[in-house]
């Protein structure tokens, strides 16, 4: 592997002594048992390689529920939904309601369609 | 409490740990932790973040202990996610200070110049020294510094920073050679002062 660090910097300043090192290796094994042992949602939330793997997963889910059906029932409620939104004039109704654009004359004669 | 080592060999305590032995965990850290921080703290220059980057990469291990193959050796796997670790974190932290520096909203430390080799400046004029010290290419000082200041072993160096054996030597050669030059300098500079 390159290394990019460029720098190497002097250990003088580090305590070298066997206690120092025992009372470090105690605390590092220590967190990282407990590291090791937090459970799964707590480790996702820090894996930013596993928050992709759930948003992609999220993804896949969302797109197989489009695809085996459910979405009639999603469609259903969208179409309750541009019913109780629509405007009440018939000129606006006939803009937001027809699957297809409205026809010239029911928009230039309230009431033709 | 201090954990004794239990003569296993890496792959076993690292077999041990994997599987929830915390003993394991206690003498495998244990084992490494010193030359880990070394270099974590050559790679990194501040003690705090190497301190980050020894505690990850432990974790780092223990969590891929399955995939180790028992039959290589432990350091020079562990040593490269040290290494690994160090070089991801320096480079968040540059990207991170850039952005701070760009958006000014708060002032980035300038990284102290390396400190200068203690033993030596007791020997030498402390500014000669330091000077020598910063001519040093930094794999110089580096090798100079684990294997004369802090007696860990040739081979030891070299696994710690991914490079050959030989390599290490010739570093710290030229480092001895080159201090060894400010050394003789001073000296005879100060006999002809005393004449």
């Amino acid at each position: 592997m390159r290394d990019d660090v460029t720098n190497r910097f002097a250990t003088s300043r580090i305590r070298d002594d066997a206690g120092h090192w025992d009372a470090r290796a105690e605390q590092v094994a220590a967190d990282v048992v407990r590291e090791l042992n937090r459970g799964g949602f707590e480790w996702l939330g820090n894996s930013r390689r596993m928050w992709v793997a759930a948003c992609l997963l999220m993804l896949v889910a969302l797109l197989s529920v489009v695809s085996s059906g459910v979405i009639p029932v999603a469609q259903g409620v969208a179409t309750e939904l541009t019913n109780a939104l629509a405007p009440v004039d018939d000129i606006g109704r006939a803009i937001v309601l027809p699957d297809r654009p409205p026809a010239i004359g029911a928009l230039l004669l309230p009431g033709g369609t | 409490m201090h954990v004794e080592d239990d003569g296993r060999s890496d792959a076993e305590l690292l077999a041990a740990a994997a599987g929830g032995d915390g003993v394991a965990v206690g003498v495998l850290v244990r084992r490494y932790i010193r030359a880990a921080t070394l270099l974590a703290v050559q790679l990194m220059g501040d003690q705090d973040d190497a301190d980050d980057v020894v505690q990850e990469a432990f974790t780092v291990v223990l969590r891929k202990a399955r995939r180790f193959d028992a039959q290589r050796p432990f350091p020079p796997w562990f040593f490269s996610i040290v290494r690994r670790l160090a070089a991801n974190k320096r480079s968040r932290d540059l990207r991170r200070a850039r952005l701070m520096r760009v958006f000014g909203r708060g002032v980035v430390a300038e990284q102290a110049s390396p400190p200068g080799d203690e033993a030596l400046l007791a020997r030498l004029d402390a500014v000669a020294a330091t000077h020598a010290l910063k001519d040093l290419s930094p794999m110089q000082r580096a090798c100079f510094d684990l294997v004369v200041m802090r007696d860990l072993s040739i081979e030891e160096v070299a696994v710690m920073h991914g490079i050959s054996e030989s390599t290490v030597r010739q570093h710290v050669f030229r480092a001895r050679a080159a201090l060894r030059t400010i050394l003789e300098d001073n000296g005879s500079r100060a006999d002809h002062e005393a004449r």
